[in-house]
């Protein structure tokens, strides 16, 4: 070693001395024998040995312990053969040499690491090697800390971990653009399947794009403000709730977000299920009273904005008690039962069925019609519900009691809309059983009778209580009969003789005028076909139609059905059809009216001029006859204004080459004024009066016919 | 490439089976286990097949404890474990069950101490049996790559690498080990001719 020149060989060689005593380690030098050379104070200090004991002594004499150790292996190797070594303080399981530790306690040393080096001698018999000794015990304690920190670190990671996996919902640590860092097994069969497939992948593609759209929705959400967020989805059958919320670095900062999704799939069905059951009623599946109570609610607000009607029945079956008193209970909840799907299937799905309890049902109609219109499905529920409930012998009749509320005439709100139908109801009971009664006597009276007119209207076909009476045509110029309209009329058991215009709209309105109408054509077709038989030449029958068959779809059938039945020539049947019949439809009209015409049967249009048509549109309809109203005839003779509308609309007909017939002719002057303005035919009283069909035929014969004039060609 | 005979290839197997097996018996007394060192094979290779040998990449991490010795021939001898087996043999000798997360400073001596005494076994072996003359430094801990465990010349051409591979087998477990004697230039050369001359004084 080169010694620099800032200080004498004496000076180097105590600070070497002094450095070497006061270095925190211990320090000993020994010789090839092993003879202990430098002994510094860390030595005396940790062995307890004063230097003036231990010099030239043999260093295992000093140590006993080292005898045949790992340390006397490493001081030979380092002395003979110039090897170092390194004992470390924690492979041994004794300590290599017994000292003690010197800072302030004097417990054994127990964590030394020892590091020997040969030193070289100026020839190899005076090699010797040196041995520094450190006390570790502090890196062991902190070892030691380390590996319990470590430990209870790895005993929370596993507790985390099997509850990470234990929970049943789905749990995901997602990275800042939506990568998967972690999930639980739940969220792997939920989502995917195959746990390292999903590590890394963008959560979002693991779902159908509209459950992706949610989810990014709120993924950013939460990016951009930190926020939580909580969302249902659902995924088929699957609803889940979601939690997003964000895990924070160390800094507060929004790391990570974790996603937790509950599965509430069952929660809902039984959400589902409670309220089914908290609102309908466990015998009949039909809505309670108190889910009743809401519709209504819901109803009347609705029916307030909208304008609308609702009506409320109340509904008690008639001697429901005897069934159960006979028959048992089971007997009365299968009758329930079946009167609760008797009642769905009369109704649209609109309204809604409830059960009130007992034997009390009501029906919301909502929204609902006129009056009779309620009371004509009021009435087809009683119908229906009128059985024979029971074996054959010891049948009981079930009948039902109907109370009918409407709103708004007869309450503003539910409560006294019920009660209203519920007084109804008892009304009802009181007037009989098996009827119904509106809230308003009124109301019930008057549909009452338009129920029975209809009833009687019905029942009047069987009963041939309908009449035919035929009115003559009469032509101007030759005065003579050329034709007749036929007229209805109804001899009402009771009533005697009803007027069509009271139940010519009712038919129309319930539709039972098409079934009168066949019975009419069919009844003419008879006729002419009599008056063939008989070797009567016959006169063209008018015949008129109203426009619900007119425009049923089958009409043409039915005509041509008629006419072969019969086998009478078509151009003794004429159809009449009011103005305003074919305004309302005139493109579905002259469809129909061409393919009658193609028949061979004449057309008629009554009661012109009352419905505004214009006369150049009536050119394009396949008509053959106009038939002018009565009320343009009605004193024509003082009437200036109507003589030019007649004569106007004569000199089209004529022009269109069609027929015109003059309603209404009642007096001489009326004859006179339409024979100068060349009008074809007139019917009227001043002719003749609609007559039974012997009257009818004494009056033809006396008469004479005239079968060549144009209105009856 | 230097081809060994099967010869050399046997003297020096047993030259180093002889000193691990001192080895083994030190590291025995201290664990209080049965240690079993064994040498199965013996190449003398260029640096790709010392990769090969070591069944490792380039890149992958090593553990390595590294003694330099100079003198009769001059070289580095390197104990080299793949990351993992290096804890697993400290922590089966210590017979502490702890996780792989780091290696404490504690740990480090302790493998350099088994390092140390592998490798002093061997050298030391080379110095009786060879009757040469060695100095060898403290160990040195080394991880990371094994190119830079092997350092600057790892690459060099003519390098070439005595690898053996080691076994240590305690009650536990066999941890796999890899000892690499890399001589300075010429001095591959050097220590075959002393084998050789061993090997004629054994004839």
């Amino acid at each position: 070693m080169t010694i620099p020149t800032i200080c004498s060989p004496d000076e180097l060689a105590t600070f070497l001395r002094e450095g070497v005593d006061k270095a925190d380690i211990g320090y000993i030098v020994i010789d090839r024998n092993f003879r202990v050379l430098v002994w510094n104070r860390w030595m005396e200090r940790a062995s307890g040995k004063e230097r003036a004991e231990v010099l030239n002594t043999p260093f295992v004499t000093i140590f006993p312990e080292i005898k045949e150790s790992r340390l006397e292996d490493a001081i030979s190797n380092a002395v003979q053969r110039g090897m170092a070594g390194i004992l470390s303080a924690k492979l041994h399981r004794t300590p290599p040499l017994r000292l003690h530790r010197i800072d302030g306690d004097t417990t054994p040393l127990t964590n030394p690491v020892i590091i020997i080096r040969p030193l070289e001698g100026s020839v190899p018999e005076r090699n010797g090697c040196l041995i520094q000794i450190i006390d570790e015990t502090n890196s062991a304690i902190r070892e030691k800390t380390l590996r319990a920190q470590a430990l209870a670190l790895r005993a929370q990671e596993e507790q985390l971990r099997t509850l990470f996996e234990a929970i049943n919902d789905s749990v995901l640590l997602l990275d800042k653009d939506g990568s998967i860092v972690a999930l639980n097994d739940t969220a792997c069969r939920r989502w995917g399947g195959e746990k390292d497939a999903m590590l890394g992948r963008k959560f979002l593609t693991f779902l159908p794009s509209p459950n992706a759209n949610i989810h990014k929705r709120h993924f950013e959400a939460l990016a951009s403000s930190g926020m939580p967020q909580r969302f249902e989805d659902s995924l088929g059958e699957y609803t889940y709730l979601v939690s997003m919320f964000p895990v924070p670095n160390g800094h507060g900062a929004v790391h990570r977000i974790a996603m937790l999704a509950s599965d509430i799939t069952e929660r809902k069905a039984f959400e589902r299920r409670i309220f089914h059951l908290a609102h309908h009623d466990a015998l009949t599946g039909l809505p309670n009273r108190a889910y009743l109570q809401d519709r209504l609610e819901h109803a009347i607000d609705l029916a307030k904005r909208m304008g609308r009607r609702l009506a409320l029945m109340f509904l008690d079956l008639d001697h429901f008690k005897a069934v159960n008193d006979t028959m048992g209970h089971d007997s009365g909840d299968a009758l329930l039962n079946l009167v609760a799907g008797k009642l769905q299937s009369s109704v649209r799905v609109t309204d809604t069925v409830a059960r009130m309890g007992g034997d009390e049902f009501v029906v919301l109609l909502e929204p609902a019609g006129q009056d009779e219109d309620i009371a004509r499905l009021t009435e087809k529920i009683i119908s229906t519900l009128d059985l024979r409930w029971g074996s054959e012998s010891d049948a009981i009749r079930v009948t039902t009691s109907i109370g009918v509320a409407v709103f708004p005439d007869n309450g503003h709100d539910a409560r006294l809309l019920m009660k209203a139908a519920d007084t109804a109801m008892y009304v009802a009971k009181a007037g009989g059983r098996n009827t119904f009664r509106f809230f308003s006597a009124e109301m019930t009276e008057r549909t009452m009778e338009r129920l029975h007119l209809e009833r009687d209207i019905r029942d009047a076909i069987s009963r041939e209580e309908f009449e035919l009476y035929y009115q003559p045509k009469v032509c101007f110029r030759s005065r003579k009969p050329c034709g007749v309209e036929v007229l209805l009329r109804w001899r009402h058991g009771e009533r005697g003789l009803v007027s069509p215009a009271e139940f010519i709209p009712l038919a129309e309105e319930t539709g039972l005028i098409v079934e009168i109408g066949e019975w009419v054509l069919e009844a003419v077709c008879q006729q002419i076909a009599k008056w063939i038989r008989e070797g009567r030449q016959p006169v063209p029958i008018a015949v008129n139609v109203s426009p619900k068959q007119l425009f049923s779809g089958d009409f043409v059938a039915l005509v041509i059905s008629c006419i072969e039945r019969y086998s009478i020539p078509s151009r003794y049947l004429q159809i009449e059809i009011t103005e305003s019949a074919v305004m309302a439809d005139p493109i579905r009209a002259a469809t129909t009216l061409a393919q009658l015409r193609e028949l061979g049967i004449n057309i008629a249009i009554d009661d012109f001029g009352t419905g505004y048509s214009s006369l150049s549109y009536l050119s394009r309809l396949p008509i053959d006859v106009i038939k002018i109203d009565r009320s343009f005839v009605a004193g024509l003779a003082d009437r200036r204004e109507n003589l030019e509308i007649i004569n106007a609309i004569i000199s089209l007909a004529r022009a269109l080459k069609m027929i015109v017939v003059a309603e209404g002719i009642e007096t001489k002057g009326d004859v006179e004024v339409l024979t100068n303005a060349s009008c074809h035919l007139g019917q009227g009283y001043l002719f003749a009066r609609p007559m039974q069909i012997g009257d009818l035929e004494r009056w033809l014969d006396a008469r004479q016919p005239d079968h060549e004039c144009w209105g009856c060609k | 490439m230097m081809d060994l005979s099967e010869l050399e290839r046997d003297a020096i197997c047993e030259l180093v089976n002889i000193g691990i097996g001192q080895a083994a018996r030190s590291l025995g007394k201290m664990v209080d286990d049965r240690v079993l060192l064994t040498i199965p094979a013996l190449e003398l290779v260029e640096y790709a097949n010392v990769l090969a040998m070591l069944g490792t990449e380039t890149d992958a991490a090593v553990t390595a404890i590294k003694e330099r010795f100079s003198g009769a021939f001059q070289g580095d001898a390197i104990l080299v474990f793949p990351e993992k087996h290096s804890l697993d043999l400290v922590r089966s000798l210590l017979d502490e069950d702890m996780p792989i997360e780091s290696l404490t400073e504690l740990e480090q001596e302790s493998l350099l101490e088994v390092g140390n005494i592998v490798l002093n076994a061997c050298l030391g072996t080379f110095i009786n049996i060879l009757s040469c003359r060695l100095e060898i430094d403290l160990p040195v801990l080394f991880r990371g790559s094994i190119a830079k465990v092997l350092g600057q010349r790892a690459t060099a051409d003519n390098t070439i690498y005595m690898v053996m591979r080691i076994d240590f087998t305690t009650q536990k477990k066999m941890i796999k080990g890899y000892l690499v004697f890399l001589f300075d230039s010429d001095f591959t050369t050097t220590f075959l001719a002393q084998i050789h001359s061993y090997i004629r004084m054994q004839r």
